[in-house]
């Protein structure tokens, strides 16, 4: 759990014929951080297998086509699973076969389908235009006019005084109907004879003309009628065409989603070769698996390949271009459930190197205490709780922040028993622990012991991380032990001070020397460790070029480092600032409702106050404590071990997807 | 006074330090003597545009490289601008870097008519930049301009050119879309206006009145007697909001048969500015010089306001042009100063430095 997963590099050697099988199997074992060969030296002498780009092609006409028609027969998307192993050589065939097939089944029916919504939707637009017009408009008598013009049509509302311009040496008579959207429907008119200059005018004024069809005559009001009772008889037909539709949609829709199934696995087998070395008539798959799970992928693997793969396992620690580091090592994280939905956030900062700590358990708990000690209240955290749950079962891809806000709820629940509030209602609940208005100084102290664990948690991270990435040289300077050693006496200096009220002479003596000597190991920790740890020689180390730059470096560093620790224990009073926020907020809430019960009276505008009070706190104050916290995590805490910089471990499909995507 | 100073100090030190860069009198003389390409722009690489010159090729590039390379110039400028100016008057110089982005959206409509491919499409576009949030990389995706114009949904050319799609449809040529483009853009400028306080509305909208007027008339003789479009069409593709020229005036003025009338219904002190003007071509660079003598007085006043910013911007846009008019009758084996009347430069003897 503090650890990334262990992983192990896999070279897989199989036959051409099984190729797809194994791929299939790979593709199904997900956990599996592909290299590319053609990155590898083997790859750069050319042993690296081609894909075949016109199956690909062929895959992706019949994704398309089979998307088309799980639209026109309205089939939702459901996961299927898939029986057999797809190889798309051999299955190109079949699905081109039963496309075929139900193309032929569903196409008359498609293309009725299409023509009667056209038919529709050309209806309704004929309405609308028509709908534009005053209903005791007589076409009849305007088509017949013999001497003079008429057009109906939009013209851009902010056009009407140029075209009024435009129009000025001619006879003419606008009739301003009506407006649509930022356009107005004007009726123009004038005399045959200046015809083509009126075109002209208008095709400059962007005038979208209402052609009204040659069937249309008489009063508009009649013809919306008709309209109406065609359009009636098209939707009767629509109705008839879907009862076709649905008993092809039942007799199809499997069909068709394993199809497509079938069609993206045998994608991701044909892409997937980009990846892969070819030898012969042999394929080479190398890349990260989780260790643990090494022997269920040769057993896979073996199943599916009749024993015809040889597949090697190479310990990272064994292969010199990791230790070089010109091989870098993706990063599986293996949180338990609850807490790896924190992986988000943490991701957000850096991904840990190999060996680093993992540090999302100490995000998530630390995460979840300071937001349910700063938003602390039995309701709102049922509020946060039921969010929280509503993303987790509706929106799938939000999943992880469903539970984050399911999991602050919680947490905002109990600190809300602890600190008896419901809905910022103290006299409901009884508290627990303390109310936080009521002892601030307490809460202050407890926000700097907060801050003095989380950073001296910080500092003994660091540690193991510099013992795990052999950074030994760290363990000398002010982030590292000496640093740490330093902090915690002044720490626990203060903390005596301020328990007591005074410190023993012989402490503030002790104090001093050991401050003097840890000082000196921090400023000299650059020339310390070439002497301890590289055994170089003395003198070597004294005429070093750069000697007094490194310990002037150093001593500004010692400085920086001392006032940071204090300045970001001193940060963390603001769990304390902004849980009072929270409850000052409550107190204005309540006084506002109090007034506007005052003025209108009767005790609905009293609650209706409080109920948007409370709204306006969640959704706001909400927002604040958590970049707040997130600010502590990151700026105080994290800055403290974590330098992050390790590289992703990418699942089979993601890593051809990403690898899609960039060519 | 002390309020607006102190918004506009570093805003109107940027101005000055950019403005002390533009090119001087001796250059222009200098660079109208050059008798080939590659002097013309070794001499420019000696300059501001020193940067935005060293990525163009070496040898004899195309007209288009060059002009996109010294725009870049320019939009540098608007980028440090933006950083300095306070945020009301942002919105104007927003305004005027939308009339590139107009250019940019144009390009990307004849490039669909003409089935350019995307590394040609890119190759003539404005590399605006960061002072632009045109979805350029969507626009390059779209197959056709009814797309581009989806894409261009959250901008303000979107109801303009909304409006400007049954014309396309019904002309069969991007003509409509083109000029709705260039309207949007002009439009929103007397639209930002409104958004400055009192003092910098009143000075920007001398200027930006004058932008337009001229831009109608620059327009008009295009239309009218370049491409030959009827007098009725052409009033309708007119900007509003112009200082001088309202609708009747330009009504009138896309009425006159040639020249001579249309210099006769011209408003003063526009008629004194070109009335040596003997043909069409002439009227532009005279109104540019015009237009400069405003764009230079506008330093010689109260500095603390918006119309410094714009001015000075102005000014950078008329260098650039008229250097890209050099480059480009270099580059036909031209010379300069031949042009030198159909060109608009700062020079001693006609424009007060």
């Amino acid at each position: 759990m503090f650890s990334s997963e262990k992983l192990t590099r896999v070279s897989i050697q199989v036959p051409e014929e099984f190729v797809s099988a194994a791929t299939a199997a790979l593709a199904r074992f997900r956990l599996l951080h592909l290299i590319r060969i053609q990155e590898t030296p083997l790859g750069h002498l050319g042993y690296v297998a081609k894909t075949d780009r016109n199956l690909l092609q062929e895959f992706d006409g019949f994704f398309k086509e089979i998307k088309v028609l799980l639209d026109a027969l309205g089939v939702q998307p459901e996961p299927v699973v898939l029986e057999a192993t797809v190889i798309p050589e051999k299955d190109v065939f079949k699905v081109r076969e039963t496309l075929e097939a139900i193309r032929e089944e569903t196409a008359p029916l498609v293309q009725e389908m299409r023509t009667a919504e056209q038919a529709l939707h050309e209806k309704k637009a004929l309405k609308e235009k028509f709908s534009l017009l005053p209903k005791d408009l007589d076409l009849s008598r305007l088509s017949g006019c013999r001497f003079v013009n008429w057009m109906i049509g939009l013209v851009p509302t902010r056009g009407l005084e140029k075209l009024e311009e435009s129009l000025s040496e001619v006879h003419h008579a606008f009739i301003h109907i009506g407006d649509l959207e930022q356009r107005a429907v004007i009726l123009v008119v004038g005399l045959s004879k200046d015809r083509s200059v009126f075109e002209r005018a208008l095709k400059g004024a962007f005038f979208d003309r209402v052609d009204i069809p040659e069937p249309y005559s008489g009063l508009v009001g009649d013809t919306l009628q008709d309209l109406d009772s065609q359009l009636a008889e098209l939707v009767e037909k629509n109705e008839q065409l879907s009862l076709a539709k649905a008993s092809l949609k039942k007799k199809f829709a499997l069909e068709l989603l394993l199809l497509k199934e079938k069609t993206i696995a045998a994608r991701q087998i044909l892409a997937a070769r980009e990846f892969f070395g070819k030898i012969d008539q042999g394929y080479l798959i190398t890349g990260w698996i989780p260790d643990r799970l090494f022997d269920t992928l040769k057993e896979e693997l073996g199943k599916v390949t009749e024993g015809q793969v040889i597949i090697e396992r190479v310990d990272p620690e064994d292969t010199k271009e990791v230790r070089g580091g010109v091989i870098r090592m993706p990063i599986l994280l293996n949180n338990p459930l609850l807490i790896s939905p924190f992986e988000r956030l943490t991701g957000l900062y850096g991904t840990p190197r190999y060996r680093e700590v993992d540090p999302t358990l100490f995000f998530a708990l630390s995460f979840l205490l300071m937001f349910g000690m700063m938003f602390g209240d039995i309701g709102h955290g049922a509020v946060l709780f039921s969010l929280g749950y509503v993303i987790f079962r509706r929106f799938y891809r939000y999943m992880d922040y469903g539970i984050i806000l399911m999991e602050c709820g919680v947490v905002s629940a109990l600190f809300g028993l602890l600190y008896g509030s419901l809905f910022g209602m103290e006299d409901i609940v009884p508290a627990l622990w303390f109310r936080p208005l009521s002892d601030i100084s307490y809460f202050v102290k407890i926000a700097l012991i907060i801050g003095i664990a989380l950073v001296s948690l910080g500092l003994a991270l660091n540690l193991v991380n510099a013992v795990r990435l052999k950074e030994y040289e760290d363990l000398l300077s002010a982030g590292g032990l000496a640093g740490a050693l330093f902090y915690w006496m002044l720490v626990g200096l203060g903390v005596k001070y301020f328990l007591t009220g005074r410190l023993a002479p012989n402490e503030i003596s002790l104090f001093a020397w050991a401050a003097v000597v840890l000082a000196l190991v921090i400023v000299l920790h650059r020339p310390l460790h070439r002497l301890l740890f590289k055994k170089e020689p003395l003198k070597r180390v004294l005429k070093r070029q750069g000697f007094f730059t490194d310990v002037v470096e150093s001593f500004v560093e010692f400085l920086d480092d001392l006032i940071r620790y204090l300045s970001n224990t001193i940060s963390f009073i603001r769990i304390a600032a902004f849980a009072l926020a929270h409850a000052a907020l409550f107190i204005a809430v309540f006084a506002m409702a109090d007034v506007v019960a005052h003025e209108k009276g009767g005790g609905f505008t009293y609650w209706l106050v409080v109920a948007v009070g409370n709204m306006a706190i969640i959704a706001l104050e909400g927002l604040v404590v958590s970049i707040q916290v997130v600010r502590l995590e990151y700026y105080e805490f994290f800055s403290k071990f974590f330098k992050g910089g390790g590289d992703k471990f990418m699942t089979f499909e993601r890593g051809i997807d990403s690898r899609e995507r960039s060519s | 006074m002390i309020l607006r100073a102190l918004k506009y100090s570093f805003a109107q030190a940027k101005v000055r330090a950019l403005k002390s860069r533009l090119l001087t009198a001796e250059d222009w003389l200098l660079l109208l003597k050059r008798d080939n390409l590659g002097d013309f722009l070794q001499y420019l690489s000696g300059t501001e545009y020193s940067e935005a010159l060293s990525h163009v090729p070496k040898g004899e590039p195309e007209p288009e490289v060059i002009s996109l390379a010294l725009h870049d110039d320019l939009f540098r400028d608007y980028a440090k601008l933006f950083r300095a100016v306070p945020v009301k008057g942002l919105s104007i110089l927003k305004s005027l870097i939308a009339r590139y982005e107009a250019e940019n959206i144009k390009t990307v409509f004849r490039s669909l008519f003409r089935r350019k491919t995307l590394p040609e499409m890119r190759h003539f576009l404005y590399h605006l930049g960061p002072v632009s949030r045109l979805p350029l990389a969507e626009m390059l995706r779209a197959e056709t301009p009814e797309h581009v114009v989806e894409h261009l949904r959250l901008t303000l050319f979107y109801r303009s050119l909304l409006h400007a799609l049954p014309q396309w449809k019904a002309q069969g040529r991007i003509f409509p879309l083109e000029v709705a483009v260039d309207m949007a853009a002009f439009e929103n400028l007397a639209a930002a206006l409104r958004s400055l306080g009192t003092r910098d509305r009143k000075g920007a909208e001398i200027l930006i009145g004058e932008l337009i007027d001229f831009e109608n008339l620059r327009w008009l003789a295009r239309f009218r007697h370049y491409y030959d479009l009827p007098a009725e069409e052409s009033i309708n593709y007119m900007l509003s909001g112009g200082r001088r020229l309202g609708i009747r005036d330009l009504g009138a003025l896309a009425r006159s048969p040639n020249l001579g009338p249309f210099l006769e219904a011209l408003p003063q002190p526009y008629r004194a500015a070109v009335k040596e003007a003997r043909d069409w071509p002439e009227i532009q660079p005279l109104l540019d010089q015009w237009f400069l003598l405003r764009l230079y007085r506008v330093f010689r006043k109260d500095p603390f306001q918006i119309r410094l910013q714009i001015s000075y911007l102005l000014l950078k846009e008329i260098e650039v042009k008229t250097l890209v008019s050099l480059a480009s009758a270099l580059s036909i084996g031209e010379s300069p100063q031949e042009y030198v009347g159909l060109m608009s430069m700062p020079m001693p003897g006609e424009v007060r430095v």
